[in-house]
């Protein structure tokens, strides 16, 4: 039998854990491992690694994958639904953020039971299936926006949502406002059937102003939801209490970023982050979550 | 963890690409499907953070769609999915194109800015049962691996966390493989290293 050194040894441990050796070189090594002890821990400790390694979380992509991937190869569908699929939510964040800074969430987080307002059972959220329970790989084109310089910059195409075709008056519904003081009167918070009340409640800057009346359209044609659970989005972990509930998310952190505001606007959603906002049964919430090590809640 | 593709696997893929070529843009959609969590759970850990991975993922995607007419079947499918996605992920870390989170740090650097989470990351290896902790040990991982030298980090991760053979990493790469051997090899060395450091091995 070939006769192995500890360095011939050590220089074939990799491809002995990767099963990658001949018989003669692997029964070499093993007798020269039966002989040596210290080989024999350098073997394990890499063996240790490579378990490690293995018993890494594998990452899945998110459900609006394939559909990203179509828009991006069909140009001309692409141009047009990025607008809506990119400006949508961002417009949909930069307004709910705007209005709601300092009352509707100061509101959530003093009162964090008002998020069960928002899981009305018998109105579960849409699921993206069609009539023969198949899931949609890809939602047709069917809208009527006519296309708007965006820009790069704005668009954001890992965003993993949609917008239903109710956001109109989705924020016209909150949870009561508490007498305790956070004072922002209803009319504050019923925003989104048009410019004329988001500027009455926020002074948006004009450009954005002007980009919204542009963007919203009398009907919102693009109608797809899409299904996810509350354990984990886009690395932002949100509240215990709505773990498996479907909603549907609105904006991200991420989206935050890409909005081309002024300054002490954006510095002010900022302040908020990480947001989530998303609509479930009508209604508009923002959670502001981050993981703590020490619990894994909020 | 092997997640090699049996042959029948790979005859659907052969049949999938035909059906694409000829027109068929379900095909394609199945194509996506069967590949895009094994693409981007590499690019993940290559790139070092998911939103960089996801973006790089589409594209990887995007461009096996416009050159799937250049696709001869010489290769798997899969080995010419995970090429693309090598190549793309080498050039854009080349180009400074990452964005998002910085480099892996080590666990000095740990030590020295968050002494508590460092702390944390190591207790997390004797009590692995909790979630959090078992989390934390994850990123540990992924930032160890992130300190390794790109062309040792790409091997490894082809290797021990995809499963793939020598044979397999050589077509991807486009290198000998007595070349993926004695980078894998370093590469091991290199990690095993810092995990002892960091009192995980």
């Amino acid at each position: 039998m070939e006769h192995m050194d500890c360095q011939e040894a050590r220089e074939e441990f990799g491809a002995l854990l990767d099963d990658e050796l001949t018989v003669q070189r692997r029964e070499a090594i093993e007798a020269h491992l039966g002989e040596c002890s210290l080989c024999l821990r350098d073997l394990e400790s890499l063996q240790r690694t490579d378990r490690l390694y293995q018993r890494l979380e594998r990452k899945t992509t998110p459900e609006t994958f394939e559909r990203d991937v179509y828009d991006a190869a069909h140009p001309s569908i692409f141009r047009r639904r990025r607008v809506k699929r990119s400006m949508w939510p961002l417009i949909a964040a930069a307004a709910v953020m705007a209005v709601t800074a300092g009352t509707l969430f100061t509101l959530l987080l003093r009162q964090p039971n008002r998020f069960e307002m928002a899981a009305a059972p018998e109105a579960p959220a849409p699921q993206l299936r069609g009539e023969g329970g198949e899931p949609y790989l890809w939602m047709p084109f069917e809208g009527k926006f006519e296309p708007i310089d965006v820009g790069e910059d704005a668009s954001v195409r890992s965003m993993p949502t949609a917008v239903s075709e109710d956001l109109p008056s989705a924020v016209s519904e909150r949870p009561a406002a508490t007498d305790d003081g956070s004072g922002v009167p209803e009319a504050g918070i019923g925003l989104m059937s048009g410019e004329s009340d988001i500027a009455m409640a926020q002074p948006a800057p004009e450009a954005q102003s002007e980009a919204m009346a542009e963007a919203m359209p009398e009907t919102m044609p693009l109608t797809t939801e899409v299904p996810i659970t509350f354990e984990r989005v886009e690395g932002v972990w949100i509240q215990e209490g709505y773990a498996g509930e479907p909603v549907t998310v609105l904006a991200t952190s991420a989206d935050v970023e890409a909005l081309e505001l002024d300054q002490p606007l954006r510095d002010q959603l900022n302040a908020l982050e990480p947001p989530i906002v998303f609509v479930h049964d009508g209604k508009w919430f923002r959670i502001n979550g981050q993981l703590t090590m020490d619990n894994g809640q909020l | 963890v092997t997640t090699k593709l049996d042959p029948q696997e790979q005859t659907r893929d052969e049949a999938l690409v035909e059906a694409c070529l000829k027109g068929t843009p379900q095909a394609f959609d199945e194509l996506v499907c069967r590949h895009k969590d094994r693409v981007y759970n590499l690019l993940v850990r290559y790139l070092g953070n998911e939103q960089d991975a996801l973006d790089a993922a589409q594209e990887v995607f995007l461009r096996a769609y416009r050159g799937l007419h250049g696709f001869t079947g010489r290769a798997r499918l899969s080995t010419w999915l995970y090429s693309i996605a090598a190549n793309l992920a080498s050039n854009r870390l080349r180009d400074g194109h990452r964005k998002g989170r910085d480099k892996g740090v080590s666990l000095e650097h740990l030590l020295e800015s968050a002494p508590a989470a460092a702390g944390r990351a190591i207790s997390a290896v004797t009590n692995p049962r909790d979630l959090a902790q078992k989390r934390e040990l994850d990123d540990l991982l992924q930032q160890e691996l992130g300190c390794l030298p790109d062309h040792y980090r790409m091997p490894f991760i082809l290797r021990v966390i995809e499963g793939m053979s020598y044979a397999e990493i050589s077509e991807v790469l486009d290198c000998p493989e007595g070349t993926v051997k004695s980078r894998l090899s370093e590469a091991r060395r290199r990690l095993r290293e810092q995990l002892v450091k960091a009192g995980v091995v």
